[in-house]
């Protein structure tokens, strides 16, 4: 039996394609992910430059752009004919004009007008206590005009579970249930080289003295045991290399990746043995997975939600989104009793699939080879 | 050893084997002939409880042949028409894999695996993958992987087809080699020059039905011709041809684009009286040829078509 795991690693570890799909593949995908949008809400912006025309005395409104002055915009005092020019040459994003009612003048409706817009939004809703405090507490304005631009401190994305809810982690997530099923590549070779109707390898095997079930059991552990390697290195590079917040019970981690490479690699096997042609299985290896990531959210952000929406039971037999929330469970929800349940749901499913393979090879003679 | 009665095999509408008989007995090299389709691999599969049978019963070494039927499959190797290795696994690998799917033994396995490297000529290949072999290098390979074990039993389906003549050669030398150490041998093919030098006892195969069995010689001797004589670049008119059909012991003659060829029933002496004929008519001819009867012709004059199409 070991010599048998042993050979099938080796030949599974020298087969490229199959180490392309289930291994290189998901890690691109990773980098690409973090690349397209792993830097979401973290990014650096340059000062917007921005002019200041003065119009009339307006304290607070000044003392409010002259907090923002170095922080998010860069501001250059300047008359009206000069600043709607320099405008105009696009050397600058916007034009404040200080007066009783301040006003902003901006030329696009780019990323940079948009902050302007939002900044002058943020003084005029707030206008009329500035000015009291102007007028009343002078002393004070400087720490009350802190507290509108530093709104950060005020709001903060949180979980149920008191953790940072980070959208992209969704991505993430089910990328890490696509790479468990591209083990379906893996779980599809190894059924057709065990089944005689379908390769010479297959009947070579099955005329052997060799039961089915041993045969079989040492391919599916030789393949889940690959597949599973795969996954973590996959885990590993999105912790430790792209730094994607994957915290939790690192047994659990193990579990849940365990569970869903096994699930991938049986679900290959229910489709090997399934007496399709070539051309068909192959197929049906892109798609399912394909469509069950979809799903799953790995295309869209929110599908998951909708789908929880409009008909959750799909996310309750859906092993890609099974796999995708037990991840939430663990890193965001943290909710044991969820987890549990799409680990036993996972773990049920990726038997029946085994089963079903193994039933549909054993002892078999075939109609025609 | 091998028991095969009233063999029946359907693919739909089409019967593939028609109760099939076949008795092969320990020690021999058993050729099974027949063209493409005559259902030899078909009766192959079934005896290896691969196919599905309508009717029949096959026993091997006297037990019935069922896919549990480990203790037989034990004794049993098989070379496949196609290759079937691994090719991501080296040459020596490969034969050490399957030959371990027979002998757990480790030892037992290394002295194996390297008999059958010696025996298929690869000892010298062993570090190479198979998409690294030649074409003959190759079949020798599955002929390593199917009989590494040194089988009881040993089914070579095919194994010479597009292989050169000199792997062809050694392939059949090693086929040899492995009866006289007491291996029995059941060997198809549809080269019926390679069944007539290799097998002791052959079976022709057509349309799923053996048509004859025995040894190449009792199979010849169940068909009328005796020689065949061939002469080429020759003219003939119709009487010239009604006198050579007269001749003692003919009893086919034609012509067909210059080309004379007569049947005789015994083989003596008919070669110099039909070129004694010629001289007497004065008749220029090209070269001559005298061919003693090969299984083809059991095989034509049995089913009235060539073996070869």
């Amino acid at each position: 039996m070991f010599r048998l795991v042993r050979y099938r690693i080796k030949q599974i570890l020298r087969e490229k394609g199959l180490m392309f799909w289930g291994l290189c593949f998901p890690i691109l995908m990773g980098t690409f992910f973090h690349i397209a949008f792993g830097n979401l809400g973290t990014e650096n912006f340059e000062d917007v430059p921005a002019a200041l025309v003065s119009v009339s005395e307006n304290q607070a409104f000044s003392s409010y752009l002259e907090e923002l002055d170095g922080s998010l915009l860069k501001l250059s005092p300047m008359e009206e004919e000069e600043a709607l020019s320099a405008l105009k040459d696009g050397r600058i994003s916007g034009v404040f004009y200080i007066e009783e009612i301040p006003s902003l003048t901006v030329a696009g409706t780019g990323m940079e007008e948009t902050l302007l817009s939002s900044l002058m939004d943020g003084y005029t809703q707030n206008a009329a206590v500035f000015s009291e405090i102007a007028k009343t507490h002078p002393e004070n304005l400087s720490s009350a005009l802190e507290t509108l631009t530093d709104y950060h401190s005020f709001t903060k994305t949180t979980s149920l579970g008191g953790r940072t809810y980070d959208s992209t982690l969704e991505y993430f997530f089910a990328l890490i249930a696509m790479a468990c099923f591209y083990g379906t590549f893996l779980g599809s070779t190894l059924a057709n080289e065990n089944t005689a109707s379908f390769s010479t390898l297959g009947a070579r095997r099955s005329i052997a003295p060799v039961s089915k079930l041993r045969i079989i059991s040492a391919d599916m552990a030789a393949g889940v045991l690959i597949h599973f390697a795969s996954v973590l290195l996959l885990l590993a590079y999105l912790r430790l290399v792209l730094g994607v917040e994957l915290s939790g019970n690192p047994g659990l981690i193990l579990l849940i990746t365990f569970l869903g490479s096994l699930t991938g690699v049986s679900l290959g096997a229910a489709i090997g043995v399934s007496r399709l042609k070539e051309g068909f299985q192959t197929l049906l290896d892109v798609v399912i997975p394909l469509a069950m990531c979809f799903l799953a959210g790995l295309m869209v952000s929110g599908m998951r939600q909708l789908i929880e929406e409009s008909a959750p039971v799909i996310n309750r037999i859906n092993p890609a989104a099974l796999i995708s929330d037990s991840f939430y469970c663990l890193t965001v929800y943290e909710d044991p009793e969820r987890l549990a349940v799409n680990l036993v749901t996972l773990a049920a499913i990726s038997l029946g699939l085994t089963l079903y393979a193994f039933l549909r090879m054993r002892r078999e003679r075939y109609d025609s080879i | 050893m091998i028991h095969i009665e009233n063999l029946v095999k359907r693919y739909g509408e089409t019967l593939a084997l028609d109760h099939l008989n076949l008795d092969i007995k320990e020690g021999e090299i058993f050729g099974l002939l027949g063209p493409n389709g005559s259902g030899k691999t078909t009766a192959l599969n079934c005896l290896l409880a691969l196919l599905k049978y309508d009717r029949g019963d096959i026993r091997i070494f006297g037990k019935p042949m069922t896919p549990a039927s480990y203790e037989i499959k034990q004794q049993i190797g098989v070379v496949f028409q196609n290759v079937a290795v691994f090719n991501q696994m080296s040459v020596q690998e490969n034969v050490d894999f399957f030959c371990g799917l027979y002998v757990p033994d480790r030892e037992k396995r290394r002295k194996l695996t390297e008999e059958a490297l010696l025996f298929a000529g690869l000892q010298d290949y062993r570090r190479k993958r198979p998409r690294q072999l030649s074409g003959g290098l190759l079949r020798r390979l599955n002929i390593a992987c199917g009989m590494a074990h040194r089988p009881r039993l040993l089914i070579l389906d095919e194994p010479t087809v597009a292989v050169d003549p000199q792997s062809r050669n050694r392939i059949l030398e090693g086929i040899r080699e492995l009866n006289r150490q007491g291996s029995t041998v059941i060997y198809t093919s549809h080269y019926m020059e390679e069944v007539e030098q290799l097998c002791t006892r052959i079976a022709i195969l057509d349309r799923g039905r053996c048509i004859a069995s025995g040894t190449s010689e009792e199979l010849k001797s169940m068909i009328k011709t005796g020689e065949t004589v061939t002469i080429e670049a020759v003219s003939l008119n119709e009487e010239q041809l009604a006198d050579i059909r007269r001749l003692p012991h003919a009893f086919s003659v034609s012509l067909e684009e210059q080309t004379l060829k007569v049947r005789f029933t015994e083989a003596s002496h008919n070669l110099v009286r039909l070129l004694h004929y010629l001289e007497e008519q004065n008749l220029a001819f090209g070269r001559v040829f005298s061919e003693l009867p090969t299984l083809n012709d059991v095989f034509l004059e049995i089913t009235g078509k060539e073996l070869r199409d």
